[in-house]
C-alpha cells in the first residue's frame, strides 16, 4: 500500500550547516499493517512520518500510496490526498476555541460537508471512541487520553486509508497508554485503516504492532515483523530497545577495556536465557565475573535476556572466557559506553 | 456649569467619531497587512520572503515617523479625500493612516502566540490558506487580538487629541485652545479628566470581552 523509496532529507540550518536527518529510506508497508517505527530520540522518526503527508518535504526519494507518489503532488492535489491521510501527535494539536464536536467537525468543514452531515458524522465518531458525553466540553477541560481521543476521532472523519501516529502516545501515563493503544488496535481491525507509527517507546511496538523498522541516525537499521526484529536482533540498537534497563550502565562505571578486564554485554537468544552458561564461565576459567546490568524479557511467549558484565581475571582467563560464550551462540559485544 | 458642558459634549462626541471611525478603517488596513506579515514568513503557509521583507521594511519606516510630521506630511491626502484639511473628518486620514502600521504589528504578534501544531494539524487535514487564517489562526488567538486592538484604539485616541494641535476637532483641540491659548487650566484639567476616563472604559472593555472569549479555553 505504501512504498518509500530511497527517501533523504537533508535540513539546511539558518547559518547555512547541513543535517542530514533521513539516509536513503526504504521501506514497504502493506494494507492492514500497523507499521510501527522505533528509534532514539533525534533518529529521525519524526521526519519520516512527515515526509509521509509531506508536512516534511523530502529532499530526494519517492514516497508511493496506492500507486500515486505523493512527492509529485502540486499543493491542490497534495491538499486532497491529505484529507484521506489522518494525522495524530503527541501534544493532540486541538483547537482551544473549540469544543469537542467542534474539533471533530473541523475536519468536515473543510472538505464542505453539509451541517446536518457533520451533526451525524460527528455523533458517529464520538460514539467510536468514546466521548459522546464530552461533546460539549472544550479540551481545557479533558484528561490527555480524552485529548488524544478526540483527536483519533478526528483524524478518522474524513474515512481515512491510512493513520500516522507521531508519537501519540508518548505524553500518557502507562495507563492512558494502553486503553489508546486498544483503540487503535480496534480501529485498525474494524475500519481496515493501516496505521504507521512512530515512538520511542518498544512496549509501544510490542503491544499492538505487527511490523517494526527501527532507525538509527537516519537510517534504517533493521525491519521486519515485531517478531523476528526483537527475537534475532541484528544491531544493538534493536537490541537496546529490547531490553533498555539491561544496556543502562550507571554514570561513575569505568569502560576503559583492558586485556585483564573487560565489559561484555551478553545477548542470550530463545531458550539459553534459561541455560547456567555464566556460572559454568566462571568455573571453567576462573575468572570473577561482576553483573553490572541485565534482565529477561519475553515477546510472544518466548524468553530472551540480556547481561552487562565486567570479566576480570589473567589476560588468557579473560580471554578465553569471552571466547567460551562465543562458542555457545550468544551474541557478545563490547560495552564503549554507557547507554 | 452649562456653558463647560457645552463645550465639552460637542467636543466628546467628535473624539469618539474620529476614533472609531480611524480604529475601523486602520482595521481594515492593517489587519489584513497582519496576517500577511505572517504567512508570508518563512516556513509559514504562504511562505513570500521577498514580499515579507519589503512590506515589513515599509511598516518600519511609516512607524518611525513621528506622528505630529506625519499629520502636516498628509493634510494635502486629507484635503484631497475630505476636501478639506482640518476638522474632525479631515483628521480621520491621518489618524487612520497613522495607525494602520501599528495595527499590523500588533495582529502580527497576537497571531504568532498560535502553538505551530495547530496550523501543523489543519494542514494535515488539507485545510487551504484561507482555511486555517479563519478557523484556526483568528479563532485560536482572538483574546490576544482583542487586547491588541484595544491597545490600538487606546493609542488613536492619544493620537487624536494630537491632531487637536492642527486643527483636528475633539477634546485635544479644545484642551490646546484653552489651555495653551487662553490659559484656562480649568477646561483643560477636565478635559484631560474626560480622557482618562475614557481611556479606562476602553481598557476595562477590552479585558472584560477577551476575558469572556477565552472562558472556556
Ligand atoms: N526543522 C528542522 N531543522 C533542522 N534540523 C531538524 C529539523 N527538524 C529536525 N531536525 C533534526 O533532524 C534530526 C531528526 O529529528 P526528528 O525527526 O525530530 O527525530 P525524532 O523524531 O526521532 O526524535 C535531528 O537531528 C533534528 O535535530
Ligand atoms: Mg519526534
Amino acid at each position: 500500500m505504501i512504498t518509500i523509496k530511497n527517501l533523504n532529507k537533508v535540513y539546511i540550518t539558518p547559518n547555512g550547516g547541513k543535517i542530514t536527518a533521513l539516509k536513503n529510506i526504504n521501506l514497504n508497508i502493506e494494507k492492514g499493517d500497523i507499521f510501527g517505527i522505533v528509534g532514539l530520540s533525534g533518529a529521525g522518526k519524526s521526519t519520516l512520518i512527515r515526509c509521509i503527508n509531506r508536512l516534511e518535504e523530502p529532499t530526494t526519494g519517492k514516497v508511493i500510496i496506492d500507486g500515486v507518489d505523493i512527492t509529485n503532488l502540486n499543493i491542490r492535489e497534495l491538499r486532497n490526498a491529505r484529507k484521506k491521510i489522518g494525522m495524530i501527535f503527541q501534544h493532540f494539536n486541538l483547537l482551544n476555541s473549540r469544543n469537542v464536536e467542534d474539533n471533530v467537525a473541523f475536519p468536515l468543514e473543510i472538505v464542505g460537508m453539509p451541517k446536518t452531515e457533520i451533526k451525524k458524522r460527528v455523533s458517529k465518531l464520538l460514539n467510536l471512541v468514546g466521548l459522546e458525553d464530552r461533546a460539549k466540553h472544550y479540551p481545557s477541560e479533558l484528561s490527555g487520553g480524552q485529548k488524544q481521543r478526540v483527536g483519533i476521532a478526528r483524524a478518522l472523519a474524513n474515512d481515512p486509508k491510512l493513520l500516522l501516529c507521531d508519537e501519540a502516545t508518548s505524553a500518557l501515563d502507562p495507563q492512558t497508554t494502553k486503553s489508546i493503544l486498544a483503540l487503535l488496535k480496534q480501529i485498525n481491525k474494524t475500519l481496515g485503516i493501516t496505521i504507521i507509527l512512530i515512538t520511542h517507546e518498544m512496549s509501544v511496538i510490542k503491544e499492538i504492532c505487527n511490523r517494526v523498522a527501527v532507525i538509527e541516525r537516519g537510517e534504517i537499521i533493521e525491519q521486519g515483523t515485531v517478531f523476528d526484529v526483537f527475537s534475532q536482533p541484528k544491531t544493538l540498537t534493536a537490541k537496546a530497545f529490547l531490553n533498555r534497563s539491561a544496556y543502562e550502565l550507571p554514570d561513575d562505571i569505568n569502560v576503559n577495556q583492558t586485556a585483564n578486564r573487560r565489559l561484555i554485554r551478553i545477548f542470550f537468544p530463545r531458550d539459553s536465557a534459561r541455560k547456567p552458561i555464566i556460572s559454568r564461565m566462571i568455573r571453567m576459567f576462573e575468572v570473577d565475573v561482576n553483573i553490572l546490568a541485565g534482565a529477561i524479557d519475553k515477546i510472544q511467549d518466548q524468553t530472551f535476556g540480556t547481561l552487562t558484565v565486567e570479566i576480570t581475571g589473567s589476560k588468557k582467563q579473560v580471554s578465553g572466557a569471552i571466547n567460551f560464550l562465543y562458542n555457545e551462540n550468544l551474541e557478545v559485544e563490547e560495552v564503549r559506553k554507557s547507554g | 456649569m452649562d456653558d463647560i458642558m457645552s463645550l465639552l459634549i460637542p467636543s466628546v462626541l467628535e473624539t469618539v467619531y474620529m476614533v472609531t471611525f480611524s480604529t475601523i478603517i486602520a482595521l481594515l488596513i492593517g489587519f489584513p497587512l497582519g496576517i500577511i506579515l505572517v504567512i508570508t514568513e518563512k516556513g509559514h503557509i504562504c511562505e513570500m520572503p521577498l514580499l515579507n521583507k519589503v512590506l515589513s521594511t515599509i511598516i518600519n519606516v511609516c512607524r518611525s515617523v513621528p506622528y505630529i510630521i506625519l499629520m502636516i506630511v498628509l493634510l494635502p491626502v486629507s484635503r484631497w479625500i475630505i476636501g478639506t484639511s482640518i476638522g474632525t473628518t479631515a483628521s480621520i486620514v491621518p489618524l487612520s493612516i497613522a495607525a494602520a502600521p501599528f495595527v499590523a504589528r500588533i495582529i502580527e504578534s497576537s497571531l504568532k502566540e498560535i502553538e505551530w501544531g495547530k496550523i501543523e494539524a489543519a494542514l494535515s487535514m488539507g485545510a487551504s490558506t484561507l482555511q486555517i487564517i479563519f478557523k484556526v489562526m483568528i479563532p485560536e488567538t482572538l483574546p490576544s487580538l482583542v487586547l491588541g486592538i484595544t491597545i490600538t484604539v487606546i493609542s488613536v485616541l492619544g493620537y487624536s487629541a494630537m491632531a487637536g494641535a492642527i486643527g483636528g476637532g475633539g477634546l485635544g483641540s479644545l484642551a490646546i485652545i484653552y489651555g495653551y491659548q487662553r490659559f484656562d487650566y480649568k477646561i483643560m484639567n477636565i478635559t484631560l479628566v474626560i480622557l482618562i476616563i475614557m481611556v479606562q472604559i476602553i481598557q476595562s472593555a477590552g479585558n472584560g470581552l477577551a476575558k469572556k472569549i477565552s472562558k472556556n479555553r
